[in-house]
């Protein structure tokens, strides 16, 4: 590093910079690149490594900043919300909750689930500690949408538990009867 | 002091690269569009597509820009080349299979509709690639010891 070139940018840069503390090293890695490739004689492919390895890095990580970024899960499964479909794809069955009262659950519930009201958890905790192996999906569910049971099931699950991999489905019961199951 | 470079060659190395900066350009701001371009192709998983959605776009500009420098030419070629042939396979693939997708090359901007076009464009491209790849070979073997 040409560290006189670098300085005099560094203190041009401290008046002009307006985005804070966490954009200072990016910018002082395009300012040092542009630096070397411009002013400084470098073996090609090393130019080519700064070129197309390291500034589309750089430049690549401005846009994780963007409200317009991209997806890291399929859509569903963001804060703890998984769609129907999203289970269905999983390369292993999970263990189904049902947080929909007594009644309903007898009723008709989804094949193998276990009854869980938020309630009367620890009763059935056994139960479902006997099914879950370390690795294995949960999901809770309730009547629809518009229940609160299975978040707060969930949250149990994960705070008091600490199980991971525990997911409320997008919709609940009706979901799964929408997709004639 | 090397001789003037023919027109044509200036002109087909303005024609690529003015592509790949478009391309990566008008991708660029809007990541999450791109990733639903390359999901449709159904070969890519969200995470990796997240990462070609955020990267790929810049590597472009780059590789634009560097072809319109003198430096770094050949491995912009190369890598331009590699990337051309990749997207042709896998726009034939889809073509194949019967997916429905758009090419997602010039994001917003696309004018071309289908793989064969897409196809097509990616090949003229890819040839003028190897135009461009012959003539820096002879240019830098005049350097050669």
């Amino acid at each position: 590093v040409d560290w006189d070139d670098y300085f005099a940018f560094r203190t041009a840069a401290k008046s002009d910079s307006q985005l804070g503390l966490f954009a200072e090293p990016f910018l002082d890695a395009i300012r040092i690149t542009m630096v070397q490739v411009v002013k400084h004689k470098m073996k090609p492919w090393y130019q080519a490594g700064i070129l197309y390895g390291i500034l589309p890095l750089v430049f690549g990580s401005f846009t994780l900043l963007l409200p317009t970024r991209a997806s890291w899960n399929p859509p569903g499964i963001e804060e703890g919300y998984i769609e129907l479909e999203t289970v269905l794809s999983l390369e292993s069955e999970p263990v189904w909750l049902d947080a929909r009262t007594r009644e309903e659950f007898e009723s008709g519930s989804i094949p193998g689930a276990i009854w869980m009201d938020a309630t009367e958890f620890e009763p059935q905790l056994q139960t479902l500690m006997e099914r879950w192996v370390p690795g294995m999906e949960i999901v809770v569910f309730c009547g629809s949408a518009a229940c609160d049971a299975s978040q707060r099931v969930a949250e149990r699950l994960r705070n008091e538990v600490g199980l991971p991999d525990v997911w409320v489905l997008t919709g609940g019961w009706e979901s799964w009867k929408r997709g004639n199951h | 002091m090397e001789a003037r470079e023919p027109l044509i060659y200036v002109l087909i190395r303005w024609v690529i690269a003015l592509f790949f900066i478009v391309a990566g350009a008008m991708k660029w701001g809007d990541p999450a569009s791109f990733q639903q371009s390359i999901l449709a192709y159904q070969v890519l998983d969200y995470p990796t597509s997240f990462v070609v959605a955020h990267f790929l776009p810049s590597l472009e500009i780059m590789l634009g820009i560097g072809l319109i420098l003198k430096r770094s030419r050949v491995p912009a070629l190369w890598l331009m080349g590699s990337l051309l042939l990749v997207f042709v396979v896998l726009l034939s693939w889809t073509w194949w299979l019967g997916i429905d997708v758009d090419c997602g090359c010039l994001g917003p901007i696309d004018w071309v509709e289908g793989q064969p076009a897409a196809i097509v464009r990616d090949l003229v491209l890819i040839a003028g690639i190897v135009v461009l790849y012959r003539k820096e070979q002879q240019r830098l073997s005049r350097y050669e010891v």
